[in-house]
């Protein structure tokens, strides 16, 4: 590397200061714009598919009418009859609309509750309750303790039911703060109490899940219990897996409008620079030609000056984004995600490098921005440079 | 007499620490998954927590388009999330 | 020895407008002369010297300096004919704003990416010699008009050029100036270069160190 070449390209940034330190805080905010963006979705998808195999087998959900309704709970009963199942469940979960918070709450019913809390629960729960745990009471997320809170609920909840009466239901713990987005308006209940804040008569559930013995044979079981009741419709873990990957469609919405705006922006730089050189600089490359500067030499300026300008953009920008979203928690934009929900997540997100998004953002970037400096460049230094003479 | 340069070179070279150390305090302070596996095998349910201000984004694998529709057609682009977060289009 | 043989340079305004330089000319410079053309603007003297330099081609015609015919010099070897041989010094100095006059004078030995060591003993050297080392570090366009000639002119030398061309280069400077500028000349005549001028300034018509004259009107010698 040839550093007084660097030098030079220093020096002639340096003479377009205001310009190109525009260009660098355009640049800069463009690649931390859009890097922000990837990170929060591909962490999100992330911290998706690290559970997702923690997720049922088969979920097995009622359509009436194109529409899904609530599944017979002696369905179950008929589910476990096929061979290659394990275990089949009826299970009741639902929302709450607490009308006063403006939220929803999803409300799952848990069977055996004391004894899974004691077992396993307990593990995931804040240590900071200190009473017995009862199965009339509830473990809820971090989300729902602060709404409850807000609104004048000291470590309990009134249900409305369906008939208009009150049930109070007391706080029994609360998810820890590692687990909020997975489980901010979460309220687990008793099945039985479940049954009752969500109106749902004894003989119907939600959906049924259902355990395979042998993972090989989902598909084929998932056949057989649509031929046992054709209105069904099946859910299964790769599916979780597939709705995964398309969380994100990157060619609309949000993304779309980010992108057009991020390359709309960004090619009103090139334009710029390719329209050509100004008579200063055309004079400058022929005054540098004259003392005896190749094209090659004129050209490796060029690269170096574009290359600093755009490499240093691209470096900033994504430790600011790093920052931004790792650091500070994605303070603006998390809001595009979470959307008008009142129950709003820390978005804690995990950190996850992804060597492809960062390559694909440079590559968009700085060579784009190199090519229209050397271009326009190129094509004054091939010119007869006797004009600086003159 | 290349002062600048080297000025860019440290200067860089600085940036890039900043970024290592970064990243690596980030990895560090990575959570263990144990506890996240213990809380949806017990609940079950799919799809995280950050958009709740409709069922048909909050457990969007569970959802099929077309109950946003069994609530009204306009739904599709009323709320936010869906503006951001896909829903999901796959039928079966 | 420069030759200029049967040279014509036309240039091209538009699709229907040529403008003709220089007609037919035919010129010889022998190796460490001075040589002053002479005429009004647009006569074609820089057009004469910018082919000297291959810094255009000639629309017909050859040039040669010392046995090389550098008039058909692919453009690469044409730039580094120029950075091996000639030293310019332009009418307007051109240096570069905004870098010190060390950082100017340096510019000719950038492609060469040469060692510290060199750079260093070159400049010194080239930076006495012309009396402007008091004020390496300082930005070129703070120096009086004198100072920034003698900066170009340095800049000119770094390469040690057997030929130095220089365009009007007392157009800008008052007479003290200017005749400080010819004992410059005559000193580097002095160390065996060959020199070309090209100027309308009287005070380079009666010297006695000057070997040729030729005189151009309308792209033709007279």
């Amino acid at each position: 590397m040839n550093r007084y070449l660097v030098e030079y390209a220093l020096n002639s940034l340096l003479r377009n200061k205001s310009k190109n330190i525009f260009i660098i805080t355009i640049f800069t905010f463009l690649v931390f714009l859009i890097t922000s963006v990837f990170f929060i979705s591909n962490s999100i998808k992330y911290e998706l598919n690290k559970t997702v195999d923690h997720l049922p087998q088969i979920t097995i959900q009622k359509l009436q009418g194109g529409k899904v309704v609530n599944i017979d709970s002696d369905f179950a009963n008929e589910v476990l009859q096929l061979t290659g199942v394990q275990d089949a469940v009826a299970r009741v979960w639902g929302y709450y609309y607490f009308q006063n918070g403006g939220v929803n709450f999803t409300i799952m019913g848990i069977d055996n509750f004391e004894n899974q809390y004691t077992n396993s629960l307990q593990k995931i729960v804040d240590d900071g309750s200190t009473k017995p745990f009862h199965s009339d009471m509830m473990v809820v997320g971090s989300g729902v303790e602060k709404i409850l809170q807000d609104n004048f609920f000291d470590g309990y909840f009134n249900f409305i039911l369906e008939d208009g009466t009150f049930k109070k239901v007391k706080v029994g713990g609360v998810f820890k703060s590692e687990l909020e987005l997975q489980s901010n308006d979460m309220i687990l209940l008793s099945k039985d109490l479940a049954y009752e804040v969500l109106a749902l008569s004894e003989d119907k559930a939600t959906d049924i899940v259902v355990k395979v013995a042998n993972p090989n044979e989902l598909q084929t079981i998932v056949q057989k219990i649509q031929l046992l009741d054709p209105n069904t419709r099946v859910v299964t873990n790769e599916d979780y897996k597939v709705s995964y990957q398309n969380i994100f469609d990157y060619k609309s919405g949000f993304f779309l409008a980010l992108f057009i705006t991020t390359l709309f922006s960004f090619f009103i730089i090139i334009y710029d620079k390719v329209s050509g050189l100004s008579s200063v600089e055309k004079k400058e490359i022929g005054v540098l030609k004259a003392l005896g500067w190749r094209v090659d030499d004129v050209l490796k300026e060029k690269f170096y000056e574009s290359f600093i300008l755009s490499g240093l953009s691209y470096i900033l920008g994504v430790f600011l984004a790093l920052f931004f979203v790792y650091i500070l928690d994605a303070p603006l934009l998390r809001d595009i995600f979470e959307g008008y929900s009142v129950l709003k997540t820390s978005f804690n997100l995990p950190f996850v490098l992804d060597i492809q998004t960062l390559t694909l953002v440079f590559f968009i970037t700085v060579p784009i921005y190199v090519a229209s400096t050397i271009i326009p460049s190129w094509r004054a230094s091939i010119k007869d440079a006797d004009e600086v003479i003159r | 007499m290349n002062k600048k340069t080297d000025t860019l070179m440290w200067g860089l070279f600085t940036l890039m620490l900043l970024i290592s150390v970064e990243m690596v305090y980030l990895s560090s302070t990575k959570s263990t998954y144990q506890e996240k596996e213990l809380f949806v095998k017990t609940v079950g349910l799919p799809d995280l927590a950050i958009s709740t201000e409709s069922y048909f984004i909050r457990h969007r694998s569970l959802q099929d388009i077309s109950s946003i529709f069994f609530d009204g057609p306009e739904h599709l682009e009323y709320f936010p999330s869906t503006f951001a977060i896909n829903h999901n289009m796959e039928q079966k | 020895m420069i030759e200029l043989k049967n040279i014509t340079k036309q240039y091209e305004i538009n699709k229907n407008n040529t403008i003709t330089a220089l007609k037919d000319i035919n010129i010889s410079i022998k190796s460490g002369t001075l040589t002053v053309l002479k005429g009004s603007s647009g006569s074609g003297k820089s057009t004469i010297l910018s082919l000297i330099a291959a810094l255009s081609r000639p629309t017909s015609g050859e040039v040669i300096v010392d046995k090389k015919q550098i008039s058909k010099l692919p453009d690469n070897f044409a730039s580094l004919y120029r950075r091996e041989n000639i030293g310019f010094i332009f009418q307007k100095y051109n240096l570069i704003p905004n870098l010190s006059v060390q950082d100017n004078i340096l510019v000719p030995l950038i492609p060469n990416n040469p060692d510290i060591k060199t750079i260093e003993d070159k400049l010194h050297s080239v930076m006495k010699k012309f009396n402007i080392f008091h004020k390496k570090d300082i930005e070129v366009q703070n120096l009086s008009g004198g100072e920034q000639q003698r900066v170009a002119i340095a800049r000119g030398m770094i390469n040690n050029p057997k030929i130095i061309i220089a365009d009007e280069p007392t157009a800008n400077l008052d007479e003290k100036l200017s005749l400080e500028f010819i004992q410059i000349l005559k000193d580097l005549k002095g160390e065996g270069r060959t020199i070309v001028v090209a100027t309308h300034d009287p005070l380079f018509f009666d010297l006695d160190f000057i070997n040729d004259t030729i005189e151009l009107k309308n792209g033709k010698v007279v």
